[in-house]
């Protein structure tokens, strides 16, 4: 038997055993039925189906960074699931049981993924290894995550947890600290020979400690140079090269002309066909896009021949031709297409792994979501995202995010839609330093900021009674404004330190036509502007 | 649709007050999480921070910018359109009478509420609003904090069945208080009592 389910280890099964003496822990002796037992699932190890699936989840590890390797080819009877992978070196994590093999390395449950230069992206190590385990438990795998200097110790790491009964959680070995770590761990983290665990055992070696503290020589003549060659490999002590997973071929299609062509009907018909193929090529692969850019080349002059670029970014990523087809059309709609073409390039990027379907008779929360109005709502507004980015241009389509800043005009961020988490993420790393408050009360009165901010302060002429007093008159607009009210000064002011910094005096004024607006006297000058107007 | 129009000039406050009601509808929906208010805004001058002081949350505001008329109206159109869209606002001058049309046509599609924030230059002009509002600033009475307006329908009906407004109810006071930011409508004889006299007497 190579794995087992939680529930059979809990009632003494162990990967390893043979299935009869499972059968007797777990239910008692066998009659003559054969293979079913009721309350007893037995499935045949599928090597080859666990290889693909862990390919799968590797390339779903591109997420997170471009170098993913699926541990080496196992051999028969060697079956488990795990992933691994490592940082400043790479990461690991693990499922299920074990079973009995030469190399426990070899088995097809593990991912090594070479992190370098990506956890910044996540914050840090931790925020990358919390969220490639969040990656696969959400989606209902038991995980270990690890990472160290090398794949080796972010492997013995990973697989450790699980021996010493740690819990479930990412586990991250600092710059510099692998060997302390290692050295803790029980000699199964070196990936020895069975054989040579139960001889080291027999002589009192548990930890890997005891056995670096032998004499090396000691180790090569009992236990073979092999054994010498794992301990190193699991101390990062060589450098041990990955067998990263191919980069898919790039789903593109391209259609060359063999007289330049300036016909836009002829063109959008071209165009319409490259988005289909790209789409058929989505489908054939079982994969979905976030962006596709179509690529237009023109022979203004021979010499040199002109690209102009067209991307279209999606909300959710989609392989339907249909939905692609109209975005792009919408975007070539307030592009104008260069004279004399002689190619076309439809390139699909950020090409991933669909959501996956349904698996279980029942539906998970995040299918029901799908399903309800609250699903409904989400896919709307993600077509409705698409569809004005697509023809207004990405940056027309944004969501407010407040920040707590002095100055007016950079209290709100304007940020894309579907960027919002990232935001909030690079937020909760700067901390104070940005002053972001997504979400978060205002921190002013009801009517004390006007809903129509001017582009820039405009400079108006103004009657005061005393200098530095509030206003009596002003001119807007070619009209006369008696100041009926008024509420202020309320000073606005930058530090000495920032540059551009302002100083302000702003007075929100109540007109003699019931009208509200926000002026400021500029102090150092003191020339007065209106700056909004409570609309 | 619903059209808000400025009694005075753009500083009267429409747009306050459709900004308050449009966040009473998106709030109104308890079941479930708070619905979108998408901003068509032509200028790029639509101040989030004054929203989020009247008390909608940045998060539920889908700010849509437009650079051209055309624009614009296809802009409009599509968020009206939308059923993820609870309320579409929009500032609009003279608008054409089809673009109007097929705007009111794509919001009894989608299911939402379209506001008009406009001026009193097409006060003459036709309408497919269900419902146009007047709004003109109250000024220089005696409270403190605040602001208040009349508010009269010109057209269509407001409330429903005995709260309906009459006739004689088609203009009301309404204030909005700066420190809670809570609107409420005057009863009328605090209306009616002159500035300096307190109700009681």
């Amino acid at each position: 038997m190579v794995a087992c389910c939680a529930g059979s280890v809990s009632g003494g099964v162990r990967p390893g055993m043979p299935l009869s003496e499972a059968r007797a822990v777990l239910l008692g002796p066998v009659g003559a039925g054969g293979e079913s037992v009721e309350g007893l699932e037995v499935v045949e190890a599928d090597e080859e189906a666990d290889l693909r699936c862990l390919a799968e989840e590797g390339r779903r590890a591109w997420r997170f960074t471009p170098l993913v390797s699926v541990t080496p080819a196992a051999r028969p009877g060697q079956v488990t699931g795990q992933v691994t992978g490592q940082v400043t070196g790479q990461v690991t994590g693990q499922a299920a049981g074990q079973a009995a093999g030469q190399d426990p390395r070899s088995r097809p449950e593990s991912l090594l993924a070479n992190i370098t230069g990506c956890s910044h992206l996540f914050g840090d190590e931790r925020g990358l290894a919390r969220a490639m385990h969040e990656e696969w438990s959400g989606r209902g795998f038991s995980v270990r995550v690890a990472v160290a200097g090398s794949p080796g110790t972010a492997w013995a790491i990973a697989h450790s947890a699980h021996w010493t009964g740690q819990p479930w959680v990412p586990l991250v070995a600092s710059p510099g600290r692998d060997e302390l770590w290692m050295r803790r761990l029980p000699i199964e983290a070196l990936a020895l020979r069975p054989s040579v665990v139960r001889s080291l055992s027999e002589l009192d070696v548990a930890r890997v400690d005891r056995l670096l503290d032998l004499p090396a020589a000691e180790i090569k003549r009992r236990f073979g140079e092999e054994t010498l060659g794992r301990i190193d490999r699991a101390l990062g002590r060589w450098q041990e090269p990955l067998e990263c997973l191919p980069m898919p071929d790039p789903v593109v299609a391209c259609r060359s002309f063999d007289y330049p062509v300036s016909r836009a009907d002829w063109l959008q018909e071209a165009l319409r066909e490259l988005v289909r193929e790209v789409a058929c090529g989505l489908k054939r692969r079982g994969r979905v896009t976030w962006r596709l850019v179509c690529r237009v080349q023109s022979e203004v002059s021979q010499s040199e021949p002109e690209w102009v670029e067209w991307v279209t970014g999606l909300v959710e990523p989609s392989q339907k031709a249909e939905h692609l087809w109209e975005l792009v059309s919408l975007q070539s709609e307030r592009r104008r297409w260069p004279a004399e073409v002689v190619r076309l390039e439809v390139l699909a990027q950020g090409v991933v792994v669909p959501e996956r379907p349904q698996q279980t008779l029942f539906k998970t929360e995040t299918e029901y979501e799908a399903t309800t109005n609250g699903g409904v709502l989400r896919r709307g507004m993600a077509r409705l995202v698409e569809r004005l980015s697509s023809r207004l241009g990405e940056t027309s389509v944004s969501r407010p995010v407040l920040c707590e800043a002095e100055v007016p005009e950079s209290a709100v961020m304007l940020v894309r839609v579907g960027r919002e988490r990232s935001v909030e993420r690079s937020g909760e790393r700067s901390g104070e330093r940005s002053g972001e408050r997504s979400g978060e009360e205002p921190w002013f009165g009801a009517v004390t900021r006007p809903l129509r901010l001017l582009e820039g302060p405009r400079p108006i002429e103004v009657m005061a009674v005393v200098p530095e007093g509030p206003p009596i008159r002003f001119a807007w607009e070619s009209r006369a404004q008696r100041v009926v009210r008024y509420w202020g000064p309320e000073r606005i002011e930058t530090g000495w330190w920032a540059e551009g910094g302002v100083a302000r005096d702003y007075y929100r004024v109540e007109t003699d036509a019931g009208e509200w607006y926000w002026l400021f006297r500029r102090r150092g000058d003191d020339r007065w502007f209106v700056h909004g107007v409570f609309e | 649709m619903l059209e808000w129009i400025n009694g005075e000039g753009p500083g009267s406050g429409a747009a306050t007050l459709a900004l308050l009601s449009a966040g009473g509808l998106i709030r109104r929906q308890d079941s479930g999480p708070a619905g979108t208010l998408a901003v068509v805004d032509r200028s790029g001058g639509f101040y989030t921070a004054a929203a989020a002081g009247l008390g909608l949350s940045p998060e539920g505001i889908l700010l849509v910018r437009a650079r051209s008329e055309g624009e614009w109206q296809w802009a409009m159109e599509q968020v009206l359109r939308s059923p993820a869209i609870d309320v579409a606002l929009t500032w609009a001058g003279s608008l054409d009478d089809r673009v109007f049309r097929r705007w009111q046509l794509a919001a009894e599609l989608g299911g939402g509420v379209g506001m008009l924030v406009r001026s009193s230059e097409v006060m003459g002009q036709a309408s497919w609003a269900s419902t146009r509002l007047m709004v003109r600033g109250c000024v220089g009475e005696e409270w403190a904090g605040g602001r208040r307006w009349r508010v009269r329908v010109l057209s269509g009906g407001v409330g429903r069945g005995a709260w309906r407004a009459g006739y004689q109810e088609r203009e009301v006071m309404l204030e909005l208080n700066d420190e809670t930011g809570g609107l409420r409508l005057l009863p009328r004889l605090e209306r009616t009592v002159p500035p300096g006299v307190s109700a009681t007497g």
